[in-house]
């Protein structure tokens, strides 16, 4: 049973790493690029990008939802680690079934709403007005970072914190609160 | 049960989640989700998460999040900083205590191109303490100016957390931007003669560093030309009405990798590392926002916060008191939350009180940004302190704790200045956008 779980956390670390590469070092860039290149059209043509904002939109959400993930693996969200850090046995147990479960309510929450939207967004055949975008398309996207999410806190619930590779400023952090 | 008590309950439940270190996004946006849900129903609060994540998510606003997050790593990776000291060094060099002077002015000046505190510690430290140590300055006065001066790199803009705070609160980032430069350039100027005038008195503290020709004075300032040009072209465009912040944020981003490719420091790990940061730390602040949100929007509903209103108004108070009482809040908070907590936390319960009490929104969110600053110097969390620990592992925390405690009460001096006189941060912004 551990293997399959190793196999499976494994394969999830795969494809959250991929989904931050492509936000980080795909979408950042080409948004960068866009803004600029829109200002210089503006002031110098007096034609910018008439699709500039629906695809600024969609990078951003790309950039944010895409990283999110990686986020939780790496443990990086802001929290208050003053009582933590000194938390042993039952407490830290129960500390890390409470993180685990509120970070599963959200992330099972925006999973549930998002996938209701998809078939109504499928239906209705609503796309963005210059690149075609089809509105369903950021949703799933949305979707699956919210499905990923959702299996760390799981594991987390079941397994407790793990040390991932990447997961170094966080421990450091904590090792640093017990100088 | 009545909505007050919900809001009361709610609000208890998620201190006990942040307190037992379950991440603040995630403990508001329980409540928040939990409580909409107990008093509206389910698929309102469904609703909720989805509004407040989504759309928020690709709200156009939000793109200078990301953007001044990777201006400040492109900068942090392409050692402009080094230039910045190298000239600052050979002007302030010379005052008593100049050093520890040139390390607050190479702070506020990485602070124009970066807006990370902790960056700016972890790159002018390096440079500065060698120097200060072979000049043999007080570990305290060294270790403590370094510190403190990192955390102009907050309000001196641009500002990510002005970005945020511009977000969540729906005030003009740029009004915000343009509303930091005063107050940073006063409090990077208190701080500096603050150590002047205490290594003027006692001068072992602070000895006067190496000499330089004019010449060798005039040649350096040549230095200041890329920062110089970053912080004018995003902070004069955003002045003159030329870009938005958004705008302002992409610009910023290709002229810095333009310049650090014209100066040959663009490299491929580094651009890397910035991006992936950019996007990592972008998502970890999106998170607490959309938290932040959530639990707003709850605490709507209950009608608590304009309760609260309602409540400090019958108390006939004077506003000034209120305002002493959130320094005080913020104080405590600082000692037991990250900014970013205490930021988002604090703000769906302040921001509604500041506004009825007739406070500017945009004086307010320097306020909060020095409340904040004060917080990253203050013991138990103080990042930047940790930060310097961690540069110069041989001084000890407590060490550097009491060579920060003089700038805490500047800054708070600062504090009371910018509430006597909001103008300070009112003026530019009066003056450019009317």
């Amino acid at each position: 049973m551990q293997a399959v779980v190793d196999a499976l956390i494994a394969l999830l670390d795969r494809g959250v790493d991929l989904l931050h590469r492509f936000g980080a070092l795909i979408c950042i860039p080409a948004l960068t690029l866009v803004v600029t290149v829109d200002v210089a059209l503006r002031y110098l043509f007096n034609s910018p990008f008439d699709w500039s904002v629906e695809f600024n939109e969609t990078m951003l959400l790309l950039i944010l939802f895409g990283s999110l993930p990686y986020t939780t693996k790496v443990n990086g969200h802001i929290r208050m680690e003053l009582l933590y850090r000194h938390f042993h046995g039952g407490m830290l147990r129960l500390a890390n079934v409470l993180w685990a479960s509120a970070g599963l309510f959200f992330s099972a929450l925006l999973a549930v709403r998002t996938a209701q939207q998809i078939p109504f967004l499928i239906k209705i055949n609503k796309a963005t007005e210059f690149l075609g975008i089809p509105a369903w398309a950021p949703n799933g996207f949305v979707f699956v970072c919210s499905v990923l999410m959702s299996f760390y806190f799981l594991h987390l619930l079941f397994y407790g914190v793990r040390k991932t590779a990447d997961a170094e400023d966080w421990e450091a952090r904590m090792a640093e609160g017990e100088d | 049960m009545d909505p007050t008590t919900i809001a009361i309950a709610g609000i208890v439940v998620m201190l006990a989640l942040i307190a037992l270190g379950v991440p603040i996004a995630f403990s508001m946006a329980v409540v928040g989700a939990g409580g909409y849900w107990m008093l509206v129903g389910f698929k309102p609060a469904i609703t909720q998460v989805y509004i407040n994540s989504y759309q928020k998510g690709s709200e156009l606003v939000f793109i200078a999040l990301p953007l001044f997050i990777l201006m400040g790593q492109l900068v942090y990776h392409s050692r402009i900083a080094v230039d910045l000291y190298d000239c600052v060094q050979k002007w302030f060099g010379r005052l008593p205590g100049g050093l520890a002077i040139t390390s607050v002015a190479g702070c506020a000046g990485f602070g124009a191109v970066t807006g990370s505190s902790v960056a700016a510690v972890a790159t002018i430290a390096p440079m500065s303490m060698p120097e200060m140590r072979r000049y043999k300055y007080d570990v305290r006065l060294a270790t403590g100016s370094l510190a403190s001066a990192g955390t102009l790199a907050m309000l001196i803009p641009p500002s990510v957390i002005l970005v945020a705070y511009g977000i969540w609160t729906e005030t003009s980032i740029g009004h915000l931007f343009i509303a930091g430069v005063i107050p940073g350039i006063v409090l990077a100027t208190m701080y500096s003669l603050y150590i002047w005038g205490r290594c003027l008195i006692n001068p072992e503290m602070g000895p006067i560093g190496p000499r330089y020709t004019w010449g060798e004075k005039i040649g350096s300032l040549y230095k200041l030309g890329p920062v110089l040009a970053i912080f004018l072209i995003v902070l004069g465009g955003i002045y003159f009405g030329v870009f938005t912040p958004t705008e302002a944020a992409g610009i910023g981003v290709s002229g810095v990798f333009f310049v650090t490719l014209v100066m040959g420091r663009v490299t491929w790990e580094g651009t890397k590392a910035a991006l992936l940061d950019a996007g990592r730390t972008s998502a970890m602040i999106f998170a607490i926002i959309v938290g932040g949100h959530i639990i707003g929007a709850f605490l709507n509903v209950t009608g608590v916060t304009t309760g609260l209103i309602s409540w400090i108004a019958d108390l006939g108070v004077n506003k000034y008191v209120v305002i002493a009482i959130f320094v005080a809040l913020y104080l405590v908070l600082g000692a037991i939350l990250d900014v970013w907590g205490m930021l988002i936390l604090t703000l769906p319960f302040v921001f509604p009180v500041i506004v009825e009490l007739g406070f500017d929104p945009v004086w307010f969110g320097i306020f909060i940004v020095i409340m904040v600053e004060i917080a990253l110097i203050t013991p138990p969390i103080g990042i930047n302190v940790y930060v310097m620990h961690n540069l110069a592992p041989d001084v000890p925390l407590t060490e550097i704790f009491k060579g920060v405690a003089p700038f805490v009460v500047v800054s708070l001096i600062f504090v009371v200045l910018l509430t006597a006189f909001p103008q300070m941060a009112l003026f530019l912004v009066e003056l450019a956008f009317g």
